[in-house]
């Protein structure tokens, strides 16, 4: 282990003396199998990872009143998502400051007060100690004030909710980068934020959190075949690999976009029908040219990852949001949310139920097979030499520019990021193992 | 969150209980103990076949709620919330492609029927029963489990009671298996 992670320099060494960066064939683009199985690797990206980024906790529709919490993982460690009365949104350890006892072991409710059941301290949905029994006696000369919990920074855009442990760690605006084009499209484009129907779906699976997430960065090459069953029943029509995709080279973010040529441009009630169709108009107000017209071409993010671990997939029909949430090397919780317009009716909100449970979460047709599959590469990452061998990422298209690999149907591409067409080159899935990699080797943030 | 939206989850008892050892508390037991054995013996295109066109079939969200605040189940986040036409897409998913990877190979399951409570309520039957189902996968060396309280409403069809309406309350709040391909 490397002194380095102390103070955030220098290339990361594992235990037995192996370099991190040594596990990546950069030139081949190859990555050992060991990156997704090792404990000693899993416990260095809590920390260097997981303790550092922005994380998702939730929306803010989920804890709509004063007093309002919802108790949420980040990473290792359980935090209560709570409402102040003056409407502010607080992150706080699940922690009291006492003995350590966990405070909340309910999913969610309204409380003004949490109360430690081990000696009755109680604190505010801030974090303040507010009171204790016997207050005087225990404290002696001492201060209330020192004992308040440990809160994480918040950030909230589009009714989405992030925190982090970092205070180094620059705004959640400047994390997004040139993401941020494409996060707006879909979360700040109306006159109220999106809400979701009801608390996430939850299940856990036995594997490593970055097969899902790189996942979906967009690997639109595992459609046609681990997909195949619903084309072969005739519920989808066949599954293309060509596809656009991109990255956020700097902060790892990475997508997939659907593209229609302006030729058979689709109107917005087809692309966008998980939205309720009166909305729509608004737009054009908020977004920029450029988005827009990428939205007109059916082209928002479809599936996306936000490094490290949240994810969506914005269809047609229904729109999800959800964390690879990581609980062991070999195991993660699956949290997903069923994204919705306030103004929808129940019947509408019902709809994107129904979309989700019928492809995606635990019962969804897609994902039923993505989990096995899956789960089948996590049994070879946690063999003897299975764990030594190599996974292999797609030959590279070059670094993309506006004559070549751009958009070769549809004119040149509007947005910003790096952004390819065609056959999916694993570029951006890279990208993202790239991102880790330099978060792990003590990367500047 | 609003438990009272799931109908009978607190044990209400909206009909007229009908004893064991009664002939429809007896058509309705062999009803469910049929069902189970068509699910455990993989015979999917025969289950459906004994369920109402008007089906509905649900697995609500639930989470952990303090006492008194209810059961947790959510009136609108579902595991499943199907209708007839989503339950034969899913059957015919299993059966007719060989690439439904979640169910090739099938998984190994026994379903544990018990608790049955029988109530008539005007055209339709009620039962309440709890189910354990066991599942094996591949040569894996633990089950995957899922228990649950069923609510079911029967309609009598010609001569048959047809199940039209389940809800299947979990007690689990994080079901610990990669995928629930199976019917419960």
């Amino acid at each position: 282990m490397s002194g380095d992670l102390l103070t955030g320099r220098g290339p990361t060494t594992l235990a037995d003396g192996t370099p991190l960066e040594e596990l990546f064939d950069l030139e081949r683009r190859r990555i050992s199998a060991r990156v997704f199985s090792d404990p000693e690797i899993f416990r260095l990206e809590m920390s260097q990872v997981f303790g550092r980024s922005w994380l998702f906790l939730g929306l803010e529709s989920e804890i709509p009143n004063p007093g309002d919490y919802a108790v949420r993982p980040m990473a290792g460690d359980s935090v209560i998502v709570t409402r102040s009365n003056d409407g502010g949104i607080n992150v706080v350890l699940n922690r009291c400051t006492h003995r350590g006892t966990q405070l909340c072991v309910t999913d969610c409710g309204n409380s003004q007060r949490f109360r430690c059941p081990y000696h009755g301290w109680l604190f505010s949905p801030d974090g303040r100690l507010e009171a204790m029994p016997s207050e005087r006696d225990w404290l002696g000369g001492g201060d209330k004030a020192d004992y308040a919990i440990r809160s994480a920074r918040v950030a909230t855009r589009g009714g989405l909710i992030f925190a982090t442990w970092d205070d180094d760690m620059p705004s959640f605006e400047t994390y997004l980068g040139d993401f941020l084009f494409y996060f707006d499209m879909l979360f700040c484009g109306l006159d109220k934020n999106l809400v979701s129907v009801g608390p996430p779906h939850r299940w856990s699976l036995p594997i490593n959190w970055k097969i899902g997430a790189e996942n979906f960065v967009g690997d639109t090459y595992h459609l046609q075949t681990a997909h195949a069953s619903l084309t072969d029943i005739g519920m989808v029509p066949a599954l293309e690999m060509d596809s656009t995709v991109g990255a956020e080279p700097r902060w790892g973010h990475g997508f997939f976009a659907p593209v229609f040529s302006v030729e058979e441009q689709p109107p917005l009630e087809t692309t966008m029908s998980w939205l309720p169709p009166e909305v729509l108009p608004q737009l054009e107000r908020h977004l920029n040219p450029e988005q827009f017209s990428l939205l007109r071409r059916g082209a928002p993010p479809f599936v996306a990852t936000l490094f490290p671990n949240l994810s969506w997939l914005a269809s047609p029909f229904f729109f999800f949001l959800r964390t690879w949430q990581p609980v062991g090397p070999g195991e993660i919780e699956l949290r997903t949310w069923v994204m919705a317009h306030p103004d929808a009716n129940p019947e509408q909100r019902r709809a994107k139920v129904q979309g989700l449970n019928l492809t995606f979460g635990t019962t969804g047709m897609f994902e039923q097979d993505d989990a096995v599959i899956w789960s089948r590469i996590q049994r070879t990452h946690e063999s003897l030499i299975g764990s030594g061998e190599l996974v292999s990422y797609g030959c590279t298209h070059g670094a993309p520019d506006k004559q070549r690999g751009y958009v070769h149907h549809t004119g040149e591409w509007p947005g910003p990021c790096n952004v390819w067409q065609g056959f999916p080159s694993d570029d951006h899935l890279w990208n993202f193992h790239m991102r880790w990699l330099h978060l792990m080797n003590g990367g500047e943030l | 969150m609003n438990a009272a939206q799931v109908s009978g989850a607190a044990g209400s008892s909206p009909g007229v209980k009908v004893a064991p050892g009664d002939p429809l508390y007896n058509e309705v037991l062999d009803l469910l103990y049929t069902e189970a054995e068509l699910l455990d013996e993989d015979r999917l295109a025969e289950w459906l076949g004994t369920l109402g066109e008007e089906i509905s079939y649900r697995m609500p969200v639930r989470v952990t709620l303090a006492r008194g605040e209810g059961a947790g189940f959510d009136p609108e986040a579902a595991f499943f919330d199907d209708d007839l036409m989503m339950l034969s897409l899913r059957v015919q998913r299993i059966l007719q492609s060989p690439n439904a990877h979640s169910e090739m190979p099938a998984t190994r399951s026994r379903r544990f029927v018990t608790n049955v409570r029988v109530e008539v309520l005007g055209d339709d039957v009620l039962a309440r029963s709890s189910v354990l189902l066991l599942r094996s996968r591949w040569d894996n060396k633990h089950f995957e489990f899922f228990s649950a309280r069923r609510n079911d409403a029967f309609r009598r069809v010609g001569g048959d009671l047809k199940l039209v309406r389940r809800e299947i309350l979990i007690d689990q709040t994080v079901p610990e298996s990669p995928n629930m391909s199976v019917f419960l």
